[in-house]
């Protein structure tokens, strides 16, 4: 989100340079932004490195990226955020979760919460982009909405032809990222991170013989023995070549639903389909309860291996109750079907019929397009950053 | 006797659409290249005792000045000319005739397959293989010589001897084995399409003796030196001492020191390898999709060496 901002600055003909955590370097490799790292060891000590910097490149503002990940790094390093505060440079915060709404409250695994310092009230000035917020035009909130994916047909037809696609077969993408591998060393999180993309393989399975599950992320799951030559593991690729393989597909599977992916094949008329949990249970009863047929024997011995289960809206985290705010009545929701984890039927039916119903692939489609209309009524951050700057009212009445 | 060379990647567009290109051409619908700076390039290191220039794309032949080309580089006056190419255009007899005549001594060939099942599958062209066997015989017959190089695939790995054999077949004067760089094209398709080294060393090694047999040179492309041990002799990495290279605008003065810097890593068993330096490590692709296991330090000093000399079968 922030280089997207840092782009567009950038486009914009301004300049942006990046105070960014060691482990998010990578994000910005093949970007043109100047970059400072921030190492753990150093502590107490980032402030005296932001003051520098400051100093020294003397700043028309400083962007949170985003408000959550700045506060909870912060505190990480022994320094109360609100240090920022002190200097003459105006602080705008990226309010990616519009906190206003989903409060400073984050439910995780199982029973667990976690709670963000609550100081976006003291900040003069926040950016809400959509996605996820509702697209409805209120100060601060923007689009984010990515540039639609095109490809010509002869690189999509030589992109899944290398990946083992035949002109007939059908591709569901899955994406993930490192985070989702081994969640904070927590043991319920890794098993569901570890469980979840078996059972969206097993749906996969359900689909048919020429339904491919292409993943794209930093390690290969073991999914050969229910896909076999039907799994796709493909490694990191670059912005371009992810574009390309995006822009391949027929469907895209996620399990988190803030994911930047789902905005990009929304935008792209590209189908997407969230899976999502809502189901608390320690034992098999309790999940079974929910559950509106008996599971099938492997959903049943799924649960059976996975439990305890908690809710999640971005898997393994969680963030399940948390969202529901700002995923109320937001037009954003509908430009994806959003499904049950366990809904083993709903599930196949829905991703089914996007990939063999033109119908209900056109629908999914009109609304995607009308979510992009939508957005593209609201300023982007450059503008509205730009008019904050320039000492518009309105957008000083965001706070 | 290694050369001085002037590289130039003359377009990113390709007839053909290889499931391993390294450079991704099937994956451009526009050329991105300034011819004007290609020309500048040629201008601005004519006379600089570049002993030949290396054509290569994408297709350089299908570019709409390739002609021109040849001609300007032989008015620089520059000694030789190489080309990259998948000859299918080569299998017009004229076309063969032409391009020899305008002064490509060396033709670097792609044969990936010794069957159309094979050949084609892979490059995306279907016919593409007995055109590629026409564009060999033509330019042979103008009395050129011809190199051609198999990229090992798991799609092709088996069929090493009888592609060897083929080339044997039609007069191929040397016949190179490149180790996938896996890239470009060849992101998509890793898992796929790229082997194992045991699963290369299975077939490389008759296909190596099979060419040894018939005289011709043979040689070894990208190789991590301990992926081939036995076959250590036949490293293709002293043919051109000075590559300096026009891609995509960007000039790289030591193509050699690119590939190695950039392009490969070392693995923890390359910490105390005695061919460090010779070899350059292996792909950080193949690394991040098999590991290291397959990977072992060549033995310092005192211990016995791998003989690391240029093969002596040598047929030019
Ligand atoms: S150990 Fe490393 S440097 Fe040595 S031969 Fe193997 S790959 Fe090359």
């Amino acid at each position: 989100m922030g280089i997207r901002v840092a782009q567009q600055l950038h486009e914009a003909g301004d300049e942006a340079s990046f105070v960014v955590h060691e482990r998010s370097l990578p994000l910005l490799t093949d970007t043109p932004f100047r970059r400072v790292p921030i190492h753990d060891h150093l502590g107490p000590l980032i402030k005296l490195l932001i003051e520098s910097q400051i100093a020294e490149e003397k700043p028309d503002s400083i962007i949170l990226a985003d408000y959550f990940t700045a506060t909870v790094l912060f505190l990480g390093l022994g320094v109360d955020p609100r240090f920022l505060l002190r200097f003459d440079t105006p602080l705008i915060a990226i309010d990616t979760w519009s906190h206003s709404e989903t409060g400073f409250v984050i439910d995780g695994y199982g029973d667990r919460t976690r709670e963000v310092a609550n100081w976006i009230d003291e900040l003069p000035f926040r950016l809400r982009p959509a996605p996820i917020v509702r697209p409805v035009p209120r100060p601060g909130v923007c689009t984010i909405l990515p540039d639609p994916v095109r490809i010509a047909r002869r690189v999509r037809n030589h992109v899944r032809a290398n990946i083992g696609l035949t002109s007939s077969d059908r591709a569901v993408m899955f994406c993930t990222a490192q985070w989702q591998y081994a969640a904070n060393n927590d043991e319920e999180a890794t098993l569901l991170a570890e469980n979840v993309p078996e059972l969206l393989a097993y749906y996969v399975s359900k689909l048919g013989n020429d339904v491919h599950l292409v993943h794209v992320g930093p390690a290969a799951y073991p999914l050969s023995g229910l896909l076999g030559e039907r799994y796709h593991w493909l490694p990191a690729l670059s912005p371009d070549q992810f574009d390309m393989v995006l822009g391949s597909m027929d469907l895209l599977l996620s399990a988190n639903i803030s994911a930047t992916t789902n905005a990009k094949a929304v935008a792209s008329s590209i189908p997407v389909v969230v899976v999502e949990n809502s189901c608390l249970a320690g034992t098999v009863e309790e999940a079974e309860a929910g559950l509106r047929e008996p599971p099938s024997p492997f959903l049943g011995e799924w649960i059976r291996r996975s439990l305890p289960l908690y809710p999640f809206r971005l898997w393994p985290l969680g963030f399940h109750d948390f969202l529901q705010p700002v995923l109320q009545d937001n037009s954003y929701c509908t430009a994806m079907e959003v499904v049950e984890l366990l809904d083993e039927d709903r599930v196949v039916t829905v991703c089914g019929g996007l990939l063999n119903s033109s119908a209900a692939r056109e629908d999914l489609l009109q609304c995607q397009a009308a979510y992009a209309g939508e957005t593209a009524r609201l300023p982007t951050p450059v503008e509205i950053i730009e008019s904050f700057l320039s000492g518009d009212a309105e957008c000083r009445s965001s706070a | 006797m290694p050369i001085k060379c002037l590289s130039v990647h003359l377009t990113d567009l390709c007839n053909s659409k290889c499931t391993f290109c390294v450079v991704g051409s099937p994956l451009y619908t526009k050329d991105t290249i300034v011819y004007e700076r290609v020309v500048q390039f040629l201008h601005e290191n004519a006379n600089n005792g570049y002993e030949a220039v290396n054509l290569h794309g994408g297709e350089a032949t299908i570019h709409p000045r390739f002609f021109d080309t040849l001609e300007y580089i032989r008015d620089l006056g520059y000694p030789e000319v190489h080309l990259q190419t998948n000859a299918i255009a080569l299998s017009k007899p004229e076309f063969a005739r032409r391009v020899v005549e305008l002064g490509v001594t060396l033709f670097i060939i792609s044969l990936h397959g010794h069957t159309p099942e094979v050949q084609d599958s892979q490059t995306g062209t279907p016919g593409g293989l007995m055109r590629t066997l026409d564009g060999i015989r033509n330019v042979k017959q103008q009395g050129a010589r011809v190199r051609t190089n198999t990229v090992i695939t798991r799609q092709n790995v088996t069929s090493l001897p009888a592609i060897t054999q083929l080339a044997v077949d039609v007069g191929v004067d040397h016949i190179n084995f490149s180790n996938l760089h896996p890239v470009g094209s060849a992101t998509f398709a890793l898992e796929r399409i790229t082997p194992t080294f045991a699963e290369v060393r299975e077939y490389l090694y008759p296909a190596i003796d099979i060419a040894a047999a018939a005289g011709r040179r043979v040689t070894l492309e990208g190789f991590p030196y301990c992926a081939v041990v036995e076959k250590a002799g036949f490293h293709l990495n002293n043919e051109y001492r000075d590559i300096r290279m026009l891609m995509r605008g960007v000039v790289i003065e030591d193509y050699d020191a690119f590939m190695s810097d950039t392009c490969r890593v070392f693995v923890p068993p390359c910490g105390d390898c005695a061919v460090r330096d010779l070899c350059g490590g292996v792909y950080p692709e193949y690394v991040q999709l098999r590991g290291w296991d397959e990977f072992s330090a060549f033995p310092t000093a005192g211990s016995p060496q791998p003989a690391l000399a240029g093969p002596t079968l040598t047929s030019h």
